[in-house]
């Protein structure tokens, strides 16, 4: 249980792979703008399931978190949009 | 509501600093909505006020292209005027028609513009290319995409014919680049994978058809829209500010991470490190962006009969 709480502390970590691995499919596919977008919606819907699931073990999924997250995704997106497509 | 609030987390409350807030969350939001309607609203009542403008050579790029082919071992390609001709005719009916494709909305395709300028292939392709700043930029592109590396590297073309023409598409100043192989000579082989494009990779053309092509003439319209140089740049625009908030946003994010690890304090709050995670992330395709654009190459043959 105790290993279980440390590591779902730490479960952000998923986050940050996830992002990871998503840059490097964003520099693989460098010069197909319409691919990389793609790749961060799937990140952006990744993060936002990821921020659900983690604050409901966590007990503290309230409206007010997920607008953050929720407008987060949507800055990432929108700024993107302008550039990228 | 002190200055400094606007920046960091509250003293007493622990809130989150205001440009962190969701309220500035939804106003940078909205403020990048409305950069894109008003880019949009430009393009379509001053068309030609947005764009990129470029210093590309028709020379440039065939010495390029022939320094590529020449890491091959493969003859050099020599310009002819007929090739040139119907690269500026497909460039000049893509302004005139509003795409940017091989195959035009009305039908037209590439061998309408290379049968109508009087060259009689055997075998031939086309390349294109849309907003680099460089030639180098415009041959590395293509060179990194198979489909216009195998035109290019091609040992069958003996001609090649460029166009670099600038022009108005959707309302934005586009530098079109638009690059044909040919060859007259018969072939002794059909050539294995002709194409890689979006459309049907061989076809075949009546051999009566070539005989009824029309010599196509370039629209004055669309050359009296290019005169000016576009004043703002979209793409520039958006990278630099999208930048611009991606790390603002961020640094905000560390410092009230900082801030309330010093204070000892914990707040029910959203995850920094995952929102980092995703503006980093953004911030990575920004940086990666190019406005260049090179689609995919096509190979086309006309059958001879000897």
């Amino acid at each position: 249980m105790k290993l279980f709480l440390k590591l779902h502390k730490h479960n952000f970590l998923i986050v940050i792979a996830a992002a990871f691995i998503a840059l490097i499919l964003v520099f693989k596919f460098q010069g197909i703008p319409i691919v990389q977008y793609t790749i961060l919606t799937f990140l952006v819907a990744f993060y936002l399931l990821w921020a659900t699931a983690f604050h409901h073990f966590d007990k503290s999924l309230k409206l007010e978190v997920m607008i953050e997250y929720i407008l987060t995704a949507l800055l990432a997106l929108v700024i993107l949009y302008g550039v990228l497509l | 509501m002190t200055f400094h609030h606007w920046f960091i987390p509250h003293r007493d409350t622990h809130q989150k600093a205001h440009l962190i807030s969701w309220r500035a969350l939804a106003a940078y939001i909205i403020f990048f909505a409305a950069l894109q309607s008003v880019f949009t609203s430009l393009s379509i009542t001053n068309p030609g006020i947005l764009g990129t403008s470029s210093n590309i050579t028709k020379e440039k790029v065939i010495e390029l292209t022939n320094i590529e082919r020449g890491k091959l071992g493969l003859s050099p390609l020599s310009e002819n005027p007929s090739l040139d001709s119907a690269a500026i005719s497909k460039a000049y009916n893509m302004f005139e028609e509003g795409y940017w494709a091989h195959f035009a909305p009305s039908g037209k395709t590439p061998w309408d513009f290379i049968l109508g300028s009087g060259y009689k292939f055997s075998l031939a392709g086309e390349n294109l290319a849309k907003n680099f700043s460089s030639p180098e930029d415009v041959v590395t592109a293509w060179m990194n995409s198979p489909s216009h590396k195998e035109n290019i590297m091609n040992s069958k073309y003996k001609d090649i014919g460029i166009a670099i023409e600038d022009g108005v598409i959707n309302g934005q100043k586009t530098t079109l680049v638009v690059q044909m192989f040919g060859t007259t000579s018969i072939l002794t082989a059909k050539p294995k994978q002709l194409a890689k494009a979006e459309v049907p990779s061989l076809i075949e053309i009546p051999k009566e058809d070539v005989n009824n092509r029309e010599i196509l003439i370039l629209p004055e319209v669309a050359k009296a829209q290019t005169s000016a140089e576009p004043v703002v740049n979209p793409f520039k625009v958006n990278q630099f500010l999208g930048m611009g908030i991606i790390i603002f946003v961020s640094a905000l994010l560390l410092i009230d991470f900082i801030i309330l690890r010093r204070r000892g304090v914990f707040r029910f709050s959203s995850s920094h490190f995952a929102h980092m995670a995703i503006l980093g992330v953004a911030a990575a395709a920004i940086t990666s962006a190019d406005p260049g654009q090179v689609g995919s190459g096509l190979t086309f043959i006309y059958e001879i009969v000897p």
